[in-house]
């Protein structure tokens, strides 16, 4: 598997990865649904095109220390609905537009103005587990030689069209959001853009992260909910596991998909407690702090991963006071922003459950 | 230098139809799904695809994405959950999955207007002894009309029973640099794929592989 050779991302915690990693450690909630982005004075009337690939670029700033430009490379970039708000409210049926994908132009626009011209590149559209689907891409793409290096962006924004479409689902709450409490009534839209570059490290002293392998599964249940059983995403632990060729070593740590809906966290709850019923591995989630920034949501929680590693410090679900005395696996409640039981973080395995039921685990690894 | 088999499937079909489709058991709220959706199970249901080996991995190719339901949801006032939830391409497969009794990896492309040539590329690539029989499945159209197409793509060790493959996928090799003489787009592809025996023999997919017509039609 690729290793992860640096990162960067901006969310509505701030413009870099210091921002959003100093709200997760110090249990700081910014979940802002609306221009969450960091805009200056006239940017309102930027296009989500505009928006989208600004953001990119302050991610890909942070992320280029470790590109190596002699070597070929991809780029791949994860988005649900990419600058969809563009064109979807036209009063007239917009025939050109709409016979074109709302994600490629995102991506057409980064590369032109990041001045990169990758060998191979592709947009990648699996719901909330959309990282995810391109990090194992990206992994694929390096292990089949065709590229050296891997460009994994993730982006969303929260436009009219996200917004009024999860306010018609009613999945939304007005209130903090409280992943795994008892009192849990919804999730946050939240906005984010990520930059995760895999590759192998030009010298082993290098700082970096094994990507030690996704898992993906779908399953055929229902369009938004996942099977309470949670059979798909224990398929996709075992895909994982068949990736990595082990079946005995566990995570030190566990970031949920932890969206703070009903079904969602009670799915995830299901699958920890029956997968690693014996071990107590610590279970966090980074929604309750900038909320649910969909398609880049598995990015920004691989990133939180890496910097738990590097770190060596896990952070709590800060929102929530109370677990839902139904759920059994190991949660970091409010109580407990450090745990001193951990005195180092070597693997962490990050969960996404998406609409459609495309469901998907990675492990990284120090 | 690889040489796989190609199958390509086309169903067309008008929405919203006129009978329940014989899936309807298989599907809750059938009724609900949009055209992509409708037609993906539709199309495995009414094709050859149901009785083929189900694939290791199936890559959803969908052009224009999800641009119809999106206009629908966006046009009618933008509150319809029935709608919205088919906003994402992504959704179609699963019905697809409860029609097809099948789950496992699916990777959903954009990269218009050559996603299906994008992913038919990606398929060639990922095929291998974990993965030896790939799908791309893909569902287009607007207002009425619309055409749902399979590539069923497999090694030639995997023998697939059901289904004639009359193209091959061919690895180029380096020093290879014929053209073809359209510009390649999904909708070229599946002309020349579904045309008459006489067009150009090769087709020729970016840089890394080309498709060769093995049969006449």
């Amino acid at each position: 598997m690729a290793r992860i050779l640096s990162y960067g991302c901006t969310s509505s915690a701030g413009p870099t990865t210091s921002h959003f990693w100093d709200h997760l450690i110090q249990g700081k909630i910014n979940t802002d649904p609306r221009w969450s982005f960091h805009l200056n004075d006239g940017d309102e009337k930027k296009s989500s095109q505009e928006v989208l690939t600004q953001q990119l670029c302050l991610a890909w700033d942070q992320a280029k220390r470790a590109f190596n430009p002699d070597q070929a490379f991809g780029v791949i970039l994860a988005s649900t609905k990419g600058c969809i708000d563009d064109f979807i409210w036209n009063q007239e049926r917009p025939e050109k537009t709409l016979a074109l994908d709302s994600i490629t132009p995102v991506l057409e626009s980064f590369l032109k103005a990041a001045e990169l011209s990758p060998a191979e590149s592709i947009c990648v559209s699996n719901a909330c587990a959309s990282s995810h689907a391109a990090l194992f891409l990206g992994a694929e793409w390096i292990r089949q030689g065709r590229v050296k290096q891997v460009l994994v962006l993730a982006c969303d924004r929260v436009g009219d069209f996200v917004l009024k479409g999860f306010q018609s689902l009613h999945a939304l709450t007005e209130n903090i959001p409280k992943p795994f409490a008892a009192a849990r009534d919804g999730l946050k839209l939240g906005e984010a853009a990520a930059a995760i570059l895999l590759g192998t490290p030009s010298h082993p002293d290098l700082e970096s992260y094994e990507l030690r392998g996704v898992g993906l599964n779908t399953e055929g249940y229902a369009v938004t909910r996942p099977s309470p059983s949670g059979e798909s995403l224990k398929r996709a632990f075992q895909q994982l596991k068949n990736e990595i060729k082990s079946d005995s070593d566990f995570p030190d740590f566990i970031i949920a998909h932890g969206t703070a809906t009903k079904l969602n966290d009670s799915t995830e709850d299901k699958i920890f407690t029956e997968l690693f019923s014996n071990q107590s591995i610590p279970v966090s989630g980074t929604k309750w702090c900038i909320g649910h920034t969909l398609a880049a949501s598995g990015a920004m929680d691989v990133i939180a991963a890496c910097q738990a590693i590097k770190t060596r410090q896990l952070f709590s679900l800060a929102s929530t006071i109370e677990i839902d005395p139904a759920f059994h696996a190991h949660y970091l409640d409010a109580s407990k922003k450090s745990d001193s039981s951990i005195n180092t973080i070597n693997r962490v395995l990050v969960s996404s459950l998406g609409f459609g039921g495309i469901h998907a685990m990675t492990e990284i690894a120090r | 230098m690889k040489s796989l088999k190609l199958t390509y499937l086309q169903y067309d079909f008008k929405f919203p139809v006129k009978d329940e489709p014989v899936w309807k058991t298989e599907v809750d709220r059938w009724y609900q799904l949009d055209p992509f959706a409708f037609g993906l199970a539709h199309f495995y249901s009414q094709s050859e695809l149901s009785g083929a080996e189900k694939p290791n991995m199936i890559l959803l190719a969908s052009p224009a994405a999800s641009n119809e339901t999106d206009w629908a949801f966006a046009s009618t006032g933008a509150e319809s959950p029935g709608k919205f939830v088919h906003t994402l391409p992504s959704v179609r497969c699963s019905p697809l999955c409860q029609v097809m009794k099948w789950t496992g990896p699916v990777l959903c492309f954009q990269k218009d207007p050559c996603t299906q040539v994008a992913a038919i590329q990606e398929a060639a690539f990922m095929l291998n002894d974990t993965y030896p029989s790939i799908w791309v499945l893909s569902v287009s159209g607007s207002k009425e009309t619309f055409s749902a197409q399979g590539f069923v793509i497999t090694s030639d060790v995997f023998i697939s029973k059901r289904i004639e493959s009359r193209f091959k996928l061919i690895e180029n090799v380096a020093e290879t640099k014929s053209e073809n003489s359209i510009p390649l787009t999904d909708v070229n592809m599946w002309n020349w794929l579904s045309g008459p025996g006489h067009l150009e023999k090769n087709l020729r997919l970016g840089k890394s592989w080309t498709i060769e017509r093995t049969t006449q039609t």
